[in-house]
Protein backbone atom coordinates (compact mmCIF):
# COMPACT_ATOMS: atom_id res chain seq x y z
CA UNK A 1 0.00 0.00 0.00
CA UNK A 2 2.75 2.71 1.04
CA UNK A 3 4.01 1.91 -2.85
CA UNK A 4 1.16 2.69 -4.18
CA UNK A 5 1.16 6.37 -2.23
CA UNK A 6 5.01 6.63 -2.10
CA UNK A 7 6.44 5.97 -4.83
CA UNK A 8 4.07 5.53 -7.70
CA UNK A 9 2.16 8.49 -6.91
CA UNK A 10 5.25 10.75 -7.63
CA UNK A 11 5.40 12.67 -10.64
CA UNK A 12 9.03 11.84 -11.83
CA UNK A 13 8.70 8.16 -11.08
CA UNK A 14 5.33 8.40 -12.90
CA UNK A 15 6.43 10.30 -15.52
CA UNK A 16 9.86 7.87 -16.34
CA UNK A 17 7.89 4.68 -15.90
CA UNK A 18 5.44 5.89 -18.81
CA UNK A 19 7.46 7.08 -20.97
CA UNK A 20 10.32 4.63 -20.88
CA UNK A 21 9.16 1.31 -19.77
CA UNK A 22 6.55 -1.34 -20.16
CA UNK A 23 5.05 -1.62 -16.47
CA UNK A 24 3.88 -4.94 -15.13
CA UNK A 25 2.11 -6.01 -11.72
CA UNK A 26 2.19 -9.12 -10.40
CA UNK A 27 1.22 -11.46 -7.58
CA UNK A 28 4.65 -13.74 -6.27
CA UNK A 29 2.51 -15.94 -5.01
CA UNK A 30 1.82 -17.67 -8.18
CA UNK A 31 4.66 -16.55 -10.15
CA UNK A 32 7.31 -18.13 -8.35
CA UNK A 33 5.19 -21.24 -8.17
CA UNK A 34 4.22 -21.75 -12.34
CA UNK A 35 5.64 -24.47 -14.10
CA UNK A 36 5.75 -22.64 -17.62
CA UNK A 37 7.41 -20.93 -19.94
CA UNK A 38 6.68 -17.99 -18.18
CA UNK A 39 7.91 -19.29 -14.66
CA UNK A 40 11.02 -19.89 -16.49
CA UNK A 41 11.36 -16.46 -17.88
CA UNK A 42 10.76 -15.24 -14.57
CA UNK A 43 12.97 -17.63 -12.51
CA UNK A 44 15.84 -16.60 -15.34
CA UNK A 45 15.71 -12.85 -14.11
CA UNK A 46 15.23 -13.94 -10.47
CA UNK A 47 18.45 -15.80 -10.56
CA UNK A 48 20.43 -12.69 -11.74
CA UNK A 49 18.86 -10.86 -8.30
CA UNK A 50 19.83 -10.46 -4.71
CA UNK A 51 16.40 -13.16 -4.36
CA UNK A 52 17.82 -16.19 -5.60
CA UNK A 53 17.34 -18.99 -3.28
CA UNK A 54 15.44 -17.28 -1.15
CA UNK A 55 11.58 -17.87 -0.73
CA UNK A 56 9.53 -14.61 -1.53
CA UNK A 57 10.67 -13.26 -5.17
CA UNK A 58 8.84 -9.29 -3.76
CA UNK A 59 10.56 -6.72 -5.18
CA UNK A 60 10.57 -4.25 -7.45
CA UNK A 61 12.57 -5.70 -11.19
CA UNK A 62 13.78 -4.03 -13.96
CA UNK A 63 14.91 -6.14 -17.21
CA UNK A 64 14.88 -6.77 -20.55
CA UNK A 65 12.81 -8.88 -22.94
CA UNK A 66 15.89 -11.44 -23.14
CA UNK A 67 16.15 -11.92 -19.73
CA UNK A 68 18.61 -9.77 -18.59
CA UNK A 69 18.21 -8.03 -15.13
CA UNK A 70 19.27 -4.21 -15.45
CA UNK A 71 18.38 -3.55 -11.45
CA UNK A 72 16.58 -4.89 -8.53
CA UNK A 73 15.49 -2.61 -5.45
CA UNK A 74 12.84 -3.52 -2.47
CA UNK A 75 13.16 -0.10 -0.63
CA UNK A 76 10.00 2.07 -0.06
CA UNK A 77 10.69 5.41 -1.27
CA UNK A 78 10.83 7.58 -4.36
CA UNK A 79 14.34 9.07 -4.26
CA UNK A 80 16.15 5.47 -3.93
CA UNK A 81 13.29 3.89 -6.76
CA UNK A 82 14.28 6.94 -9.17
CA UNK A 83 17.79 5.80 -8.88
CA UNK A 84 17.44 2.06 -9.48
CA UNK A 85 15.39 3.35 -12.26
CA UNK A 86 18.11 5.98 -13.82
CA UNK A 87 20.47 3.38 -13.03
CA UNK A 88 18.96 0.91 -15.35
CA UNK A 89 18.39 2.68 -17.94
CA UNK A 90 21.81 3.47 -18.08
CA UNK A 91 22.76 -0.04 -18.75
CA UNK A 92 19.79 -0.54 -21.05
CA UNK A 93 20.91 2.25 -23.51
CA UNK A 94 24.48 0.78 -23.43
CA UNK A 95 22.94 -2.80 -24.62
CA UNK A 96 23.82 -4.04 -28.86
CA UNK A 97 20.42 -3.12 -30.55
CA UNK A 98 19.71 -6.75 -31.00
CA UNK A 99 19.77 -7.16 -27.37
CA UNK A 100 16.82 -4.33 -27.03
CA UNK A 101 14.72 -5.47 -29.93
CA UNK A 102 13.81 -9.39 -30.04
CA UNK A 103 11.24 -11.56 -31.77
CA UNK A 104 8.91 -13.05 -28.75
CA UNK A 105 6.93 -16.59 -29.47
CA UNK A 106 4.11 -17.87 -27.81
CA UNK A 107 3.85 -18.98 -24.60
CA UNK A 108 2.19 -21.98 -24.95
CA UNK A 109 -0.24 -23.55 -22.25
CA UNK A 110 -0.37 -21.32 -18.49
CA UNK A 111 0.35 -23.76 -15.54
CA UNK A 112 -3.49 -23.93 -14.37
CA UNK A 113 -2.20 -24.80 -10.84
CA UNK A 114 -0.65 -20.73 -10.48
CA UNK A 115 -2.79 -19.75 -12.97
CA UNK A 116 -6.43 -17.83 -12.90
CA UNK A 117 -8.83 -16.08 -15.34
CA UNK A 118 -12.02 -15.35 -15.12
CA UNK A 119 -14.34 -17.97 -16.65
CA UNK A 120 -15.82 -17.30 -20.15
CA UNK A 121 -19.07 -14.83 -19.37
CA UNK A 122 -18.04 -14.38 -16.01
CA UNK A 123 -18.40 -11.29 -14.47
CA UNK A 124 -16.45 -8.72 -11.99
CA UNK A 125 -17.40 -6.67 -8.46
CA UNK A 126 -14.94 -4.91 -7.16
CA UNK A 127 -15.04 -4.93 -3.55
CA UNK A 128 -13.51 -1.70 -1.74
CA UNK A 129 -12.82 -1.89 2.12
CA UNK A 130 -12.09 0.91 4.91
CA UNK A 131 -11.33 0.99 8.25
CA UNK A 132 -13.97 4.05 9.32
CA UNK A 133 -14.50 6.14 12.95
CA UNK A 134 -17.48 8.08 14.19
CA UNK A 135 -16.34 12.05 13.90
CA UNK A 136 -18.66 15.04 14.12
CA UNK A 137 -21.26 12.17 14.49
CA UNK A 138 -20.90 10.35 10.85
CA UNK A 139 -18.47 7.59 9.28
CA UNK A 140 -15.85 8.47 8.16
CA UNK A 141 -12.48 7.79 6.96
CA UNK A 142 -9.57 7.20 9.68
CA UNK A 143 -7.54 10.77 9.98
CA UNK A 144 -4.68 10.10 7.22
CA UNK A 145 -2.09 9.50 10.17
CA UNK A 146 -3.56 6.60 10.91
CA UNK A 147 -2.61 2.96 9.95
CA UNK A 148 -5.17 1.88 7.75
CA UNK A 149 -6.92 4.57 6.53
CA UNK A 150 -6.60 3.62 3.02
CA UNK A 151 -8.90 2.00 0.96
CA UNK A 152 -8.05 -1.89 0.43
CA UNK A 153 -9.54 -3.37 -2.62
CA UNK A 154 -10.02 -6.91 -3.97
CA UNK A 155 -12.30 -8.60 -6.77
CA UNK A 156 -15.49 -11.26 -6.47
CA UNK A 157 -16.36 -13.13 -9.57
CA UNK A 158 -18.99 -14.37 -10.35
CA UNK A 159 -20.22 -16.66 -12.80
CA UNK A 160 -22.07 -17.12 -15.72
CA UNK A 161 -24.79 -19.39 -14.44
CA UNK A 162 -24.69 -17.87 -10.82
CA UNK A 163 -25.92 -14.78 -12.65
CA UNK A 164 -28.77 -16.25 -14.57
CA UNK A 165 -30.20 -17.51 -11.36
CA UNK A 166 -29.78 -13.79 -9.29
CA UNK A 167 -32.05 -12.97 -11.86
CA UNK A 168 -34.34 -15.51 -12.21
CA UNK A 169 -34.61 -15.26 -8.17
CA UNK A 170 -35.30 -11.53 -8.90
CA UNK A 171 -37.79 -12.23 -11.66
CA UNK A 172 -39.88 -14.92 -9.22
CA UNK A 173 -40.35 -12.44 -7.03
CA UNK A 174 -36.98 -12.51 -4.80
CA UNK A 175 -35.59 -14.73 -2.16
CA UNK A 176 -32.51 -16.09 -0.20
CA UNK A 177 -29.46 -15.70 -2.28
CA UNK A 178 -27.63 -18.97 -3.05
CA UNK A 179 -25.65 -20.27 -0.83
CA UNK A 180 -22.80 -20.68 -3.35
CA UNK A 181 -22.82 -16.88 -3.68
CA UNK A 182 -23.33 -16.21 -0.56
CA UNK A 183 -20.95 -18.01 1.02
CA UNK A 184 -18.39 -17.14 -1.04
CA UNK A 185 -18.99 -13.26 -0.54
CA UNK A 186 -18.52 -14.47 3.94
CA UNK A 187 -16.05 -16.31 3.47
CA UNK A 188 -13.75 -14.58 0.92
CA UNK A 189 -15.12 -10.80 0.84
CA UNK A 190 -16.51 -10.07 4.15
CA UNK A 191 -12.50 -9.56 5.54
CA UNK A 192 -10.87 -7.02 6.53
CA UNK A 193 -7.62 -6.37 4.26
CA UNK A 194 -7.00 -2.98 4.90
CA UNK A 195 -3.61 -4.08 6.44
CA UNK A 196 -2.50 -7.06 4.22
CA UNK A 197 -3.67 -10.53 3.12
CA UNK A 198 -6.29 -11.61 5.74
CA UNK A 199 -6.61 -15.33 5.92
CA UNK A 200 -10.42 -16.69 4.43
CA UNK A 201 -13.40 -17.36 6.77
CA UNK A 202 -14.07 -21.33 7.85
CA UNK A 203 -17.67 -22.27 7.03
CA UNK A 204 -18.09 -22.86 10.86
CA UNK A 205 -17.27 -19.51 11.93
CA UNK A 206 -20.47 -17.76 10.08
CA UNK A 207 -22.50 -17.40 13.21
CA UNK A 208 -25.27 -15.85 11.36
CA UNK A 209 -26.10 -15.05 7.86
CA UNK A 210 -28.83 -13.91 6.18
CA UNK A 211 -28.70 -12.43 2.22
CA UNK A 212 -31.30 -11.90 0.31
CA UNK A 213 -33.24 -9.94 -2.66
CA UNK A 214 -36.43 -9.03 -3.10
CA UNK A 215 -38.31 -8.79 -6.66
CA UNK A 216 -37.31 -5.11 -7.38
CA UNK A 217 -33.69 -6.25 -6.45
CA UNK A 218 -33.47 -4.51 -3.16
CA UNK A 219 -30.68 -6.64 -1.27
CA UNK A 220 -30.33 -6.79 2.57
CA UNK A 221 -28.61 -9.05 4.85
CA UNK A 222 -27.25 -9.70 8.61
CA UNK A 223 -24.28 -11.19 9.56
CA UNK A 224 -22.08 -12.31 12.81
CA UNK A 225 -18.55 -13.79 11.39
CA UNK A 226 -16.22 -14.83 14.16
CA UNK A 227 -13.56 -16.68 15.17
CA UNK A 228 -13.54 -20.06 17.26
CA UNK A 229 -11.71 -18.01 20.19
CA UNK A 230 -13.83 -15.07 19.44
CA UNK A 231 -10.06 -13.02 18.75
CA UNK A 232 -11.00 -12.25 15.56
CA UNK A 233 -14.47 -11.30 13.91
CA UNK A 234 -16.89 -8.70 11.66
CA UNK A 235 -20.53 -8.23 12.60
CA UNK A 236 -22.70 -6.17 10.22
CA UNK A 237 -25.37 -5.63 7.79
CA UNK A 238 -25.43 -5.56 3.75
CA UNK A 239 -28.06 -3.48 1.56
CA UNK A 240 -28.13 -3.04 -1.78
CA UNK A 241 -28.82 -3.24 -5.16
CA UNK A 242 -29.04 -5.93 -7.81
CA UNK A 243 -30.12 -5.87 -11.46
CA UNK A 244 -29.58 -8.97 -14.15
CA UNK A 245 -30.85 -8.27 -17.11
CA UNK A 246 -30.46 -10.98 -20.59
CA UNK A 247 -28.29 -13.00 -17.89
CA UNK A 248 -25.71 -10.29 -17.27
CA UNK A 249 -25.51 -8.32 -13.97
CA UNK A 250 -26.29 -4.58 -15.10
CA UNK A 251 -25.70 -3.38 -10.97
CA UNK A 252 -24.32 -4.85 -8.15
CA UNK A 253 -24.25 -2.53 -5.48
CA UNK A 254 -23.83 -3.35 -1.92
CA UNK A 255 -22.82 -1.31 1.14
CA UNK A 256 -21.80 -3.35 4.21
CA UNK A 257 -21.09 -1.62 7.24
CA UNK A 258 -20.26 -3.44 10.52
CA UNK A 259 -17.42 -3.54 13.02
CA UNK A 260 -14.17 -6.01 12.52
CA UNK A 261 -12.37 -6.47 15.72
CA UNK A 262 -8.76 -8.54 15.98
CA UNK A 263 -6.05 -9.83 12.94
CA UNK A 264 -4.58 -13.01 10.80
CA UNK A 265 -1.00 -13.40 10.77
CA UNK A 266 -0.54 -10.83 7.89
CA UNK A 267 -3.08 -8.11 9.12
CA UNK A 268 -1.50 -7.32 12.44
CA UNK A 269 -1.94 -3.85 13.67
CA UNK A 270 -5.78 -3.53 14.24
CA UNK A 271 -7.16 -1.57 16.47
CA UNK A 272 -8.27 -2.49 19.56
CA UNK A 273 -11.66 -3.49 20.48
CA UNK A 274 -14.45 -3.56 17.75
CA UNK A 275 -14.18 -0.91 15.44
CA UNK A 276 -16.10 0.34 12.48
CA UNK A 277 -15.77 -1.42 8.97
CA UNK A 278 -17.26 -0.26 5.67
CA UNK A 279 -17.14 -2.47 2.32
CA UNK A 280 -18.56 -1.17 -0.85
CA UNK A 281 -19.16 -3.69 -3.98
CA UNK A 282 -19.85 -2.05 -6.95
CA UNK A 283 -19.90 -4.18 -10.60
CA UNK A 284 -17.05 -3.06 -12.41
CA UNK A 285 -16.48 -3.70 -16.69
CA UNK A 286 -13.19 -4.97 -16.66
CA UNK A 287 -11.82 -2.72 -19.13
CA UNK A 288 -8.77 -1.75 -16.98
CA UNK A 289 -5.98 -5.03 -16.47
CA UNK A 290 -6.45 -3.64 -12.85
CA UNK A 291 -9.68 -4.59 -12.49
CA UNK A 292 -9.58 -8.15 -14.04
CA UNK A 293 -6.74 -9.36 -11.28
CA UNK A 294 -7.90 -12.59 -9.43
CA UNK A 295 -9.73 -12.21 -6.25
CA UNK A 296 -7.16 -12.64 -3.61
CA UNK A 297 -9.47 -15.75 -2.01
CA UNK A 298 -8.75 -17.66 -5.43
CA UNK A 299 -5.97 -19.11 -4.48
CA UNK A 300 -7.33 -22.32 -3.89
CA UNK A 301 -9.90 -21.92 -6.82
CA UNK A 302 -12.15 -25.46 -5.63
CA UNK A 303 -13.01 -23.61 -2.01
CA UNK A 304 -13.25 -20.18 -4.73
CA UNK A 305 -16.22 -21.60 -6.47
CA UNK A 306 -17.53 -24.34 -4.67
CA UNK A 307 -16.89 -22.56 -1.02
CA UNK A 308 -19.55 -25.25 0.65
CA UNK A 309 -16.97 -27.78 0.62
CA UNK B 1 -51.96 14.51 9.25
CA UNK B 2 -51.68 10.89 6.67
CA UNK B 3 -49.95 13.50 4.09
CA UNK B 4 -47.36 14.51 6.73
CA UNK B 5 -46.80 11.22 8.27
CA UNK B 6 -46.03 9.47 4.74
CA UNK B 7 -43.12 12.92 3.98
CA UNK B 8 -41.64 12.33 6.77
CA UNK B 9 -41.28 9.01 5.73
CA UNK B 10 -40.03 10.06 2.25
CA UNK B 11 -37.81 12.91 3.61
CA UNK B 12 -36.15 10.42 6.72
CA UNK B 13 -36.03 7.49 3.61
CA UNK B 14 -33.89 10.32 1.41
CA UNK B 15 -31.49 11.10 4.31
CA UNK B 16 -31.08 7.44 4.92
CA UNK B 17 -30.11 7.28 1.20
CA UNK B 18 -27.99 10.55 0.95
CA UNK B 19 -26.28 9.32 4.58
CA UNK B 20 -25.34 5.83 2.18
CA UNK B 21 -23.78 7.91 -0.82
CA UNK B 22 -21.75 9.74 1.74
CA UNK B 23 -20.47 6.61 3.69
CA UNK B 24 -19.49 5.24 0.08
CA UNK B 25 -17.45 8.14 -0.71
CA UNK B 26 -15.58 7.37 2.41
CA UNK B 27 -15.04 4.07 1.57
CA UNK B 28 -14.14 3.72 -2.30
CA UNK B 29 -10.92 5.01 -3.04
CA UNK B 30 -10.12 9.40 -3.21
CA UNK B 31 -8.78 10.46 -6.68
CA UNK B 32 -5.60 11.37 -4.84
CA UNK B 33 -5.38 7.76 -3.80
CA UNK B 34 -5.98 6.34 -7.38
CA UNK B 35 -2.92 8.07 -9.18
CA UNK B 36 -0.74 5.21 -9.12
CA UNK B 37 -2.87 3.72 -11.23
CA UNK B 38 -2.73 6.02 -14.04
CA UNK B 39 0.31 4.14 -14.67
CA UNK B 40 -0.56 1.51 -17.58
CA UNK B 41 0.07 -1.76 -15.25
CA UNK B 42 -0.16 -4.69 -17.34
CA UNK B 43 -0.70 -8.03 -15.58
CA UNK B 44 0.87 -10.88 -17.96
CA UNK B 45 4.45 -10.55 -17.74
CA UNK B 46 4.19 -12.45 -21.20
CA UNK B 47 2.60 -9.60 -22.73
CA UNK B 48 4.67 -7.00 -21.15
CA UNK B 49 7.80 -9.12 -22.56
CA UNK B 50 6.35 -8.72 -26.36
CA UNK B 51 5.33 -5.26 -25.96
CA UNK B 52 8.82 -4.63 -24.74
CA UNK B 53 10.66 -6.36 -27.16
CA UNK B 54 8.14 -4.77 -30.51
CA UNK B 55 8.57 -1.00 -28.63
CA UNK B 56 12.15 -1.50 -27.49
CA UNK B 57 11.74 -0.89 -23.82
CA UNK B 58 12.93 -2.24 -20.64
CA UNK B 59 10.35 -4.07 -18.53
CA UNK B 60 9.53 -2.68 -14.66
CA UNK B 61 8.13 -5.88 -12.65
CA UNK B 62 6.61 -4.91 -9.23
CA UNK B 63 6.50 -7.98 -7.25
CA UNK B 64 4.37 -8.64 -4.65
CA UNK B 65 3.05 -11.53 -2.10
CA UNK B 66 -0.63 -10.54 -3.16
CA UNK B 67 -1.31 -8.57 -6.34
CA UNK B 68 -0.03 -4.79 -5.48
CA UNK B 69 -2.96 -3.68 -7.92
CA UNK B 70 -5.50 -6.02 -5.43
CA UNK B 71 -5.67 -7.69 -2.91
CA UNK B 72 -4.88 -5.04 0.31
Amino acid sequence: MADRLLVFANEEVQNLLKEKFVTIAADDWYQRRRKDKVGEYFAKVVDQSPRKGVHTKQGHYIFTATGKLLGFNNNRGPEKRLAMMKDALSKWDKLPKEERTVEIPEHGKNDQGFYRELPKGGQIVKVYTRCLEERNGRLQKLAENKIGNLSAVDHLWLQHLEMKKLGNLIASGGGKISNVLSLRIAKFHLRDNTRGEPRDWKKNEIKEWSLKVDGKGKVSGNFLISSSDGKMGYQGKIEGELSVKKGRLSKFEFLVLGKHWGHSKYTRGARSGKTPMGQVFRLSDGKRASDRIPPQGIRWAPGYWNPES
Amino acid sequence: MKNLVQITLIGLAVLGARADEVVVKEIIPSKAESTWLEIDWKTDLWEARKEAARTGKPIYLWEMDGHPLGCV
